[in-house]
Order: structure tokens, then sequence, then C-alpha cells
């Protein structure tokens, strides 16, 4: 009678070091392999959490901005301290009184943006505030004028936005209170040593230049 | 046969990567591009109703976007491009059924592809 295959007992083998060893080796590299990938891939998407997150506060700057900017008369100073908006022409003059008046202040350390504006006190009567309500003129720095308004306690300030390394306005025209059209190149930090740079058009529709 | 599970599973690791990188990518255009055609028609409102219309047929290539003014978008817009169109049109009032004329005005921001972000406004011609 034929011996099957499956009559005749197996011959158990087992594993030498060698083999051992290799399989371990083998093992270790894959793992070795994996947490690389899995780290790279960690880092990716926090890099790009980070850069979602820049564009989105640019975002929100740029929609914030446009809040004040669609109904402004007119930027009278904008340098490396910030802009100085006419918000409105409520006197009828034509000319920018203290309370139609917005510093937009940007504090490169802070990485904020902020607006400031005057408040008069409430008790005050509507004498006082017209008293009180003088004209910034156009030899006067309006970034100087409200720090004396803020000495005095007159005014309020308001974040408006956080995360920005540096602002920089470029006016269309010459000077400021000429133009209608700034490019304002905002840095934003991405992660530690990385700038990225955008470019918001800020625009004045109802621009006028003041007397 | 390990090895080839292997190979299976990093090529799936692979992919998925791949996709997740793609996407967040994609998301990232289309964020500059909504800036770029914001900032632009924004800078068009700023124009006199005839000026406007000079810019029809506008066209900026592939990373050589300007603003109006002239000055040059910064490297992260490298992938964008833009184009302006102007169309005349008349709006009409549902309740009164007055017909306002103006223009369509049109700014679209597209990579190699596509479009990414296209914004239209409505300017009325001033009366005369």
């Amino acid at each position: 009678m034929k011996k099957l295959a499956s009559d005749t007992p197996r011959a158990r083998r087992g594993m030498t070091v060698v083999e051992l060893l290799i399989a371990m080796t083998i093992t270790v590299m894959i793992g070795l392999a994996m947490a690389t990938v899995l780290t790279s891939v960690s880092r990716g998407l926090s890099s790009t959490n980070s850069e979602r997150s820049a564009l989105q506060r640019a975002n929100v700057l740029s929609h914030r901005l446009t809040s004040y900017t669609q109904s402004a008369l007119a930027i009278i100073e904008a340098d490396d301290r910030g802009l100085a908006m006419w918000l409105h022409d409520e006197s009828g003059e034509g000319r920018v009184n203290l309370l139609e008046l917005r510093v937009f202040w940007v504090d490169e350390v802070g990485q904020t943006i902020s607006i400031e504006r005057i408040v008069f006190p409430v008790a005050w009567t509507l004498e006082e505030i017209d008293t009180a309500n003088t004209l910034v003129t156009s030899i006067e720095d309006p970034f100087v004028v409200i720090a004396q308004q803020r000495a005095l306690g007159y005014t309020e300030t308001s974040l408006l936005i956080d995360g920005m390394a540096a602002v920089n306005f470029i006016p269309a025209e010459s000077t400021a209170a000429e133009s209608s059209r700034f490019a304002m190149i905002v840095d934003l930090p991405i992660e530690t040593n990385h700038i990225e740079e955008i470019l918001l058009s800020v625009a004045l529709p109802m621009h006028q230049e003041p007397q | 046969m390990a090895s080839s599970v292997l190979l299976v599973i990093v090529l799936a690791v692979a992919a998925s990567v791949s996709s997740a990188q793609k996407v967040a990518w994609e998301s990232r255009k289309r964020m500059l591009a909504t800036f770029a055609a914001d900032g632009m028609l924004a800078e068009l409102m700023t124009l006199d109703y005839f000026d406007i219309r000079d810019h029809d047929g506008d066209e900026e290539d592939i990373g050589e976007m300007e603003t109006i003014d002239g000055e040059d978008y910064p490297d992260t817009f490298w992938a964008l491009g833009r184009d302006i169109t102007v169309t005349d049109t008349t709006v009409t009032d549902v309740d009164t059924g007055i017909i306002v004329a103006g223009i369509d005005v049109r700014v679209a921001v597209f990579d190699q592809t596509k479009d990414l972000s296209i914004l239209t406004a409505f300017v009325a011609e001033p009366a005369p």
C-alpha cells in the first residue's frame, strides 16, 4: 500500500538564530520606515494647518478692513506705524475732525493691528464735545494727535487682528491723502523662520481728499 | 507574498498622503485666488464708469499679476493669473419695472487648468 504524504510524520524544523536575527532586522527596518513616514506626514499636516490658519487671518483682516474702507473718505497718513483714516465727514466741512479720525496701529513686535478712535466722556454736553472736537490739520501728524488724546484718556482701542508679522502700505499716488487705492503687503508668519507675503488691495470707492 | 503585502501597504499610505496634500494645495490656491479677485474688483470700483470699460479684456498671465497701479503681486501668487471682462447689461427692478443700464464687471482668477475664483459686480450707468 502506498503511503500518502499525509501519513508521514513531518520533520519539525525550528528557526536558526541567523534566521531569527534577519527577521528581527527586517521588522526593525520596516518599523523605522513607517515611523519616518508618519513623522513626515505629521510635519506636513502641521505646516498645512499653519498655512491655512495664516490665510484665514488674512481673510479676516481683509473683511474687517473693508468694513471701514467701503465708506471711508481718505487715508490721510500711511507708514510703518499704521494707517490714519478719515472715516466720515459728520461736520460737513470737508476737513478732518477728531471724532472722524480712526488710527490703525501696526505692532510688529506683538504682531497685531489694532484700531484706536476718539471717545469723549459720556457726561459731556454737546457744546463741550463740539469744542473738543477740533480739526486735524494737514500739517499735524494724526498718530501724534491721537496719542495726545490718549494721554487725556479720550480714546478707545480694540484689536483688529493678530498674527501679522509686518504690514506695508503702498499708496497709488504720491501722498496717502490723494490715493483712493493702496496695496497692503502683509507678512504672515507660518512657522518658525517662515514668512508668507500676501497682497491685499485697499480701495476707497468714496474717496475725497480733505481740504 | 510578504513583500507584496508590504508594497501594497506602502503604496496605500503614499497615495493617501499625496491626495491630502493635493486637497490642501487646491484649498490654498482658491483662498489666494479669492484675495486676488476681490482686490482687483475693489480697485476697479474706485474708477470712473467709463474708465472701468477700458479694462475689458485685460489679462494677466500666471505668475504675472499686478495691481491696477502696477504693484507686483508677491511670489505667493505664482500659480495664478487673472482676467477682466466688462459687458453691457441691464437690470430690471422687479417691483417697479424700471430698467437700469450699466455694465457687468467680471474678474476671474485662474490656474493652469481652471478658473478658481470669479467675482462679478454690476455698475449702473451714471445719469447724464
